[in-house]
């Protein structure tokens, strides 16, 4: 343990990179466990509609509108 | 090295506030003045007639309503508050680990007797419990000011439902929720304010762009390498508004012991615990 935390207080670069680590690993996993759904970009009114996760259908309706 | 002795803790708010009395106390009570003079006028240049036909009708839209139903029409009031507030905050916590570094003071500030840990406390503390308090006190000034002038009204016209007293607790409510309302965004906001003092302490220069830029790459990287987008999700489910905007002490509570709101102090704490190490590094 004191090894880890002297490899961790090494450098103030070891430090910030451990820290965001940690914070993102927590944020990934309590996502994971509360099965937070993956959302990706989307944009949907009455006049524009766009979901990043389906662009093939995006480019048809665009190809298709024209 | 990082303990904490609770006796010295109110020095430190004192010479926080002291350090940031622009920010946190000339603000509030300028734009506190500023309404005044605004409503003074406006009150002043509405013809009698239709100040009449405003009290008619808030009279008996208020006849034998709750007092909550007459304290939702002072919160409004605290917007430009509340604005200035996070405006402030941002600046405050950008700077508060960085300015010391840049002109030197971090060796004096290091030599005294206090830890790292209360000092990164301490400004956790100031922006979220006490700047909150005295941009509530401001924005009660105002609703003081604006209960008189109802009060005034509603006497002159013979609007028997706006009582002083009446009004002068619902504005006192309101000003107490808008300061529990600070305060519970402040703790839902807690990761923000931890990230923003971790690179507060880490930049060499440029603190905002490396806290703003880090956030933003991060997004992108999980995106990029993962496929996935937990950051954003998160991110997204804490934005809103609607988490902490409280309309009575109950909603408070309940919001203050939610689920989100823990895991947000565990993941701001971490990034607290990283800022009050950083210190370690002087440049």
């Amino acid at each position: 343990m004191e090894r880890i935390k002297r490899m961790v207080l090494r450098s103030r670069h070891t430090l910030l990179v451990t820290s965001i680590f940690m914070f993102i690993a927590l944020v990934v996993v309590e996502g994971k466990v509360m099965e937070r759904e993956s959302r990706l970009f989307s944009l949907e009114n009455r006049f524009f509609e766009f979901n990043a996760t389906n662009i093939e259908e995006f480019e048809v309706r665009r190809n298709r509108d024209r | 090295m990082n303990k904490i002795s609770w006796n010295r803790f109110p020095v430190l708010l004192k010479r926080e506030m002291w350090e940031s009395k622009k920010l946190f106390i000339a603000s509030p009570m300028v734009l506190s003045l500023l309404l005044l003079i605004v409503l003074l006028w406006v009150f002043i240049q509405i013809p009698a007639d239709i100040k009449e036909e405003v009290i008619s009708n808030m009279d008996a839209l208020l006849d034998g309503a709750s007092t909550l139903a007459l304290v939702v029409p002072f919160m409004p009031l605290a917007i430009p508050f509340m604005i200035v507030l996070y405006f402030c905050s941002f600046i405050y916590l950008v700077n508060a680990l960085y300015y010391d570094r840049k002109d030197g003071s971090i060796l004096f500030w290091q030599s005294m007797p206090v830890s790292n840990l209360e000092t990164v406390l301490s400004k956790i503390v100031t922006v979220s419990v006490v700047a909150p308090l005295i941009t509530a006190a401001a924005s009660g000034v105002l609703t003081l000011f604006i209960v008189l002038a109802l009060s005034v009204l509603a006497v002159s016209f013979n609007a028997e439902a706006l009582g002083f007293l009446t009004l002068l607790s619902a504005g006192l409510y309101s000003v107490l929720l808008v300061y529990l309302t600070a305060v519970l965004a402040a703790l839902w906001l807690f990761p923000a304010i931890g990230w923003i003092l971790l690179f507060s302490a880490y930049a060499r220069s440029l603190p905002l762009l490396w806290a703003l830029g880090g956030f933003i790459s991060l997004l992108f990287l999980e995106d990029f390498i993962f496929g996935s987008q937990f950051l954003g999700n998160w991110l997204q489910s804490r934005a809103g508004g609607q988490n902490y905007i409280i309309f009575s002490v109950s909603d408070f509570i309940d919001r203050l012991f939610s689920y989100d709101l823990l895991i947000g102090l565990i993941l701001g704490g971490l990034l607290v615990t990283g800022a009050a190490y950083m210190r370690r590094f002087n440049d």
